[in-house]
Order: structure tokens, then C-alpha cells, then sequence
């Protein structure tokens, strides 16, 4: 089940990471050619290309979960003794689990507001609440990551740090 | 006290080994909870707001530039070139890697990934031809570490969005600095191979070397054409039309065109990316900027709290109550730095001390482009020290070696980073000459 919910999690990610980025890339040329080769411009072009890019490298941030890539410093969990080590690495996972819903819960409070007042994005025209919509979902995505990387960690208990472990367990299939 | 909270909650978090990035938002938020409370909503629309910058956005478009010129081919004529340049030099192959470092390094703007581009491609030559595992590792592992001096670097970039900094003055002086350490790692590594009692290799005709430029003309262009872009051309008049000089485009854009053009090169001239290529390192580039974004997003939150409880202001007073003098404030400045780089990456260092040390150094005269300047040099010193020295961790892969034994193969090519940055840091004319002339 966690890995189907894993795999369902990397295609999404993926398909926003490459869909947006190249969305921006493809905005960022166009704005160029059109300025210093026609000496015009499309007002909307560079706040969508802000949007695509902050959208993307953020579904990436989600991604990095996975992959362990979020830097940390292991130098005292990696000298305790395997229990002591375990247990700060869930103190670890709590304390990122706690913060990621708080972010989840101040987000979805201030795109509420956001909706609420109807503010309207100045150069995109849409309603401003939509660009801003993307934290309230990465952090819940996030939410979702480290919770289910604390069941494969409560299933198998952690030598080395909580990302490590999770990836291994998705690629060699321990929690099936 | 709410100095002493944060930094507590900091480090508390740090040493229990939560990402970087909480540490940073959660120490702010425990500590604004506790003492300054913040209205609801406002920490949802800064991490939105922290991001929403088009500055920022030249690191991704960099990152895939990097990405898509290391997949074109680009390496393989780079080592060439550099090879026909220096190869029939005493050390010529030590050179060579210094050298290809360099050029890799004006594409990459990241010093790991130039370790791993140049490394998987040079370090089997390097044996091959009769250096010892550890003069590879060394050259590899310490050239490296160039990338985030010479521009475009990513480093600097961060440090120019964080601190309100021209970039194109601080890639400006990010060059001389650049060349002073490859010139010392080149002057290091004709040293050491000296005692390895390496043979030369005979030298390339001319029709060799003009074949190899033509080879790496297009990857070599790209650098050129993004400073150009950048900086512009300066006012000129011919056959009575002006230029008016100034800048073509923005780091942003320049990177952006640096991407289509990397894309351009390896499809069309090089002919070694495809579709599915570009793809796959589109997807790669999200979790590597991703983790950027979200320490940059947390940072940015731990600033402001930072600023909103006055601790840089603070410092900066401290600092001028202490009557320190420049010389002696660089010092300790340099001696934090070291410390800060055994256990934290470039990017989280850039993100925390920048806004704490900067205000205190301009309140000393000193220019901050400056002082970005000894802060990556101090980055670079970071990124070959143990335990966190990314670029051991990139060689040992490489080599199979265990890093300890890495670090010990870098420590004499450390001596010209630490020469660097005792030259970079008391020689402001260094860095400041040429950022000066674009004033």
C-alpha cells in the first residue's frame, strides 16, 4: 500500500516538476526574444514564469523528501549508540512533521483570507489566491511524505537518518 | 532571551539532525510563538512570498543549463582542449583537470557538480597515466571547489537576493579571485606531480589544438555569451550608430537563454541529447533546486524574525561598540566561517550569516560585494573539510576511496585555498577592481 501510494506520489511530482519547469523555461525565452528582438512584451509573461518555476522547484522540495536530499548535519545522531541515534532521528521526524502541518495550517488559513477579499493577482488577473495555492498543497504533500515515511520507521526501526532508511525500504519493497 | 531561544531552538534541531531547513523555521516559529507572537496567516504568505522573486529564478534555469551541458558532450571537449593546451607540461594531466575545473566551473556554477562531471571522466586518465589515487582525488576534489567562485555562481546569487547585492557586480568580483586560485592550483599541482616523478606528454601540434578549440567553440561560448549579456557591451559609435552600452539582459534571463541555448548545442551541434535527456534532467533539477528553495523559503522566515526582534541591528552595534577594526573583524570573521564549514553546506551558510554578518561588516566600511567574496572562499574551504565537505563525499564515490583518506589526499592543494583567502580577504582590490569599473 505505502508503495503504491510512493509510486502514485513520484509520477505526480515528476509531471509537475517537468510540466512547470519547462512551462517557465519556454515564458522566460519568449520574453526575451519579444523584448530585445521585437522591443515589445507580454505584461503577464514574467509573473507566470515566477509562478511556474516557484510551483515547480517547490513540488521538487517535495520530492527531495524522498530522496533524502534535504541537508542536515548527522555528525551526532551518526556517533550514538543505535538506540539513542534512533531516537533522535524520530525526534527529528517529529519536529519536521509538527512544523510542515503548522506551515499546512497558517497556509490554508491565509488562503482563506486570500479568497475571501477576492484580492485579484495584478499582472496574472486571476485571483491571487491560485498562485498561493501551492504551499497549502506541497505542505500537505510534505505531511503526507513524513508520515508515511514515520510508518516505515515505526515498522523498521532506523539505524541511520529517517530519509536514508525510507528510501531503501521503497526500493527493496521491506514494507510489503 | 529571545536571542538565547532561538539560537537554542536552533541548534537543538540541528544537533538532533532535523533538516536544515526546519531547524531554521522552527526556531523562529517556537521562538515567535513564545515571545513575539505573529499574526495567523502571516508565516503561509511569507514562505509564498519569500519565494516569489525573479531573481531567484536564474538558479533553476542554471541548474538545468548545467545539466543539459554535461549530458550535450560538453565535458569530454572541454578535457580535450585543456588537455591540448597543458598537456605536454610537466604535470600536464594534474593541469589538464585544474584547467577543464576552470571552464567546467564558468557552465555549472556548482562545485560538486563540477567535481562529478570532470572526476567521471579524468580520474581513469589520471591513473591511467601514473598518478597516485591520491593526487587525483586531491586535484579533483580541491579544483572543484572553483565553481562557486567563478561566475555564474549559485552561492552568489543567494547572497545577492538575501542581501540586496547587484549580481553582476558579485559575479563581477567573483573573477580575479577565480583566476588567482586556479593559477595557485595550477602552480600546486606541477609541485606535487614534481614528486611523482610523472613523464610528459609530448606536445600537440597546432592543427591539434586549433581542432580542439573548434570542438569546444560552442560549449566555450556560452560563458562568453552570458557575460556579455549580463555586463553588455560597453558605448561604442560606428559608421555614426551608438551603442549605447549597459547591460543586455538579466541574470535571470541570461540564464534562462543559457538553458535554450545548452539545449540548441546538444541537440543540433554536439548531437549527443535527445528528448527523453532533457526530460530526465528537467525531473532531476526539482528535488536539487526544491531543497534550495524550501531552506531559502525557511531562511528568509528566519530572517525575518531576526530582523523583527532586531538581532542584526544589534550585532552591527556590537560590533562598532567593540571597536573593532576591520582587519581583526575579517579575522574572526574567517575563523567562524571555518568552523560553520566543517558541519554546514554553502547554501545554509549563505542563508544564515549573510543577514547576521553583513550589516556588522558594512557598519566597518567594509563592501559587501567584498565580503561575499570571502564568505565563498570560506564555502570553498568548507566544501573540502570533513564532515559535511560535499566535494569528499563526490570524490570518494568517484574513486571508491574512503573520504577521510580523501580529505587527507586534499590537504596540501588546501594551502592555495587558504592562501586565497588570506589574499582575497586582506587585498579588497582583488575582488573590487573590477565590480569598481562597472560603477
Amino acid at each position: 500500500m505505502i508503495q503504491k501510494i510512493d509510486r502514485a506520489l513520484c509520477a505526480f511530482e515528476t509531471l509537475m516538476v517537468v510540466t512547470l519547469t519547462l512551462a517557465g523555461l519556454a515564458m522566460a525565452f519568449v520574453q526575451v526574444v519579444l523584448r530585445y528582438l521585437f522591443n515589445t512584451g507580454v505584461h503577464w509573461l514574467e509573473a507566470g514564469l515566477v509562478t511556474a518555476l516557484v510551483w515547480a522547484m517547490l513540488f521538487g522540495a517535495v520530492r527531495a523528501v524522498r530522496e533524502g536530499s534535504h541537508p542536515r548535519v548527522e555528525l551526532l545522531p551518526a556517533m550514538m549508540p543505535p538506540k539513542i541515534a534512533a531516537t533522535m532521528n524520530c525526534a527529528a521526524l517529529f519536529a519536521t512533521f509538527a512544523l510542515v502541518v503548522f506551515y499546512l495550517s497558517d497556509a490554508v488559513f491565509y488562503g482563506k483570507f486570500l479568497n475571501m477579499i477576492n484580492a485579484l493577482h495584478p499582472e496574472l488577473e486571476i485571483k491571487q489566491v491560485y498562485p498561493f495555492l501551492v504551499i497549502p498543497i506541497i505542505t500537505a504533500l510534505m505531511a503526507l511524505r513524513y508520515g508515511l515515511l514515520a510508518i516505515v520507521l515505526w515498522r523498521t526501526p532506523a539505524t541511520h537518518t529517517p530519509e536514508f532508511d525510507y528510501r531503501e525500504r521503497m526500493t527493496k519493497g521491506a514494507d510489503t | 532571551m529571545i536571542a538565547l531561544t532561538l539560537v537554542a531552538a536552533f541548534f537543538g534541531l540541528i544537533l538532533i539532525g532535523a533538516p536544515i531547513a526546519v531547524a531554521l523555521g522552527g526556531s523562529a516559529v517556537v521562538t515567535s510563538m513564545l515571545f513575539s507572537p505573529i499574526a495567523d496567516g502571516i508565516i503561509g504568505q511569507k514562505l509564498f512570498s519569500n519565494l516569489n522573486h525573479f531573481t531567484l529564478m536564474a538558479i533553476p534555469f542554471f541548474f538545468l543549463a548545467a545539466g543539459l551541458m554535461g549530458q550535450g558532450g560538453l565535458v569530454q571537449r572541454l578535457v580535450g582542449l585543456a588537455r591540448a593546451m597543458v598537456g605536454h607540461l610537466k604535470a600536464g594531466l594534474g593541469m589538464t583537470t585544474v584547467l577543464t575545473c576552470i571552464f567546467f566551473a564558468a557552465i555549472s556554477g556548482s562545485s560538486p557538480a563540477t567535481v562529478a562531471a570532470v572526476g567521471n571522466i579524468l580520474y581513469p586518465s589520471l591513473l591511467k597515466e601514473g598518478y597516485s589515487q591520491k593526487y587525483a582525488v586531491g586535484a579533483l576534489a580541491t579544483s572543484g571547489a572553483i565553481g562557486i567562485l567563478i561566475p555564474r555562481s549559485i552561492p552568489l546569487i543567494l547572497y545577492g537576493f538575501v542581501t540586496e547585492t547587484s549580481i553582476p557586480a558579485l559575479f563581477m568580483a567573483g573573477i580575479f579571485p577565480g583566476l588567482l586560485y586556479g593559477v595557485l592550483l595550477l602552480a600546486t599541482a606541477r609541485i606535487l606531480a614534481s614528486k611523482e616523478g610523472i613523464q610528459t606528454q609530448p606536445r600537440a601540434s597546432l592543427k591539434h589544438l586549433s581542432g580542439a578549440f573548434r570542438s569546444a567553440l560552442p560549449a566555450l561560448s556560452l560563458p562568453v555569451f552570458i557575460v556579455v549579456g549580463i555586463y553588455g557591451f560597453p558605448q561604442f559609435t560606428l559608421f555614426g550608430w551608438t551603442n549605447d552600452g549597459g547591460a543586455i539582459f538579466t541574470p535571470t534571463e541570461a540564464a534562462a537563454v543559457s538553458a535554450v541555448l545548452a539545449m540548441v548545442i546538444g541537440f543540433f551541434v554536439y548531437r549527443e541529447l535527445t528528448l527523453r535527456d532533457v526530460l530526465r534532467i528537467t525531473a532531476e533539477t526539482g528535488p536539487r533546486v526544491g531543497m534550495i528553495f524550501w531552506i531559502t523559503a525557511n531562511a528568509l522566515l528566519f530572517g525575518f524574525f531576526l530582523t523583527k526582534v532586531g538581532i542584526p541591528a544589534a550585532m552591527a552595534q556590537l560590533v562598532v561598540d567593540w571597536n573593532l577594526s576591520p582587519i581583526v573583524f575579517l579575522l574572526c570573521v574567517n575563523i567562524l566561517l571555518v568552523i560553520v564549514g566543517f558541519f554546514l553546506e554553502g547554501v545554509p551558510t549563505i542563508l544564515i550569516f549573510a543577514p547576521l554578518l553583513v550589516p556588522a561588516a558594512e557598519g566597518l566600511g567594509i563592501d559587501p560585494v567584498h565580503f561575499a567574496i570571502i564568505m565563498v572562499v570560506n564555502i570553498e574551504l568548507g566544501l573540502i573539510t570533513p564532515p559535511v565537505g560535499i566535494n569528499l563525499f563526490v570524490a570518494s564515490s568517484i574513486s571508491g576511496m574512503p573520504v577521510l583518506q580523501v580529505f587527507r589526499a586534499t590537504l596540501p592543494w588546501t594551502i592555495a585555498t587558504v592562501i586565497t583567502l588570506l589574499i582575497v580577504t586582506y587585498f579588497p582590490p582583488l575582488s573590487m577592481t573590477l565590480p569598481d569599473l562597472m560603477r
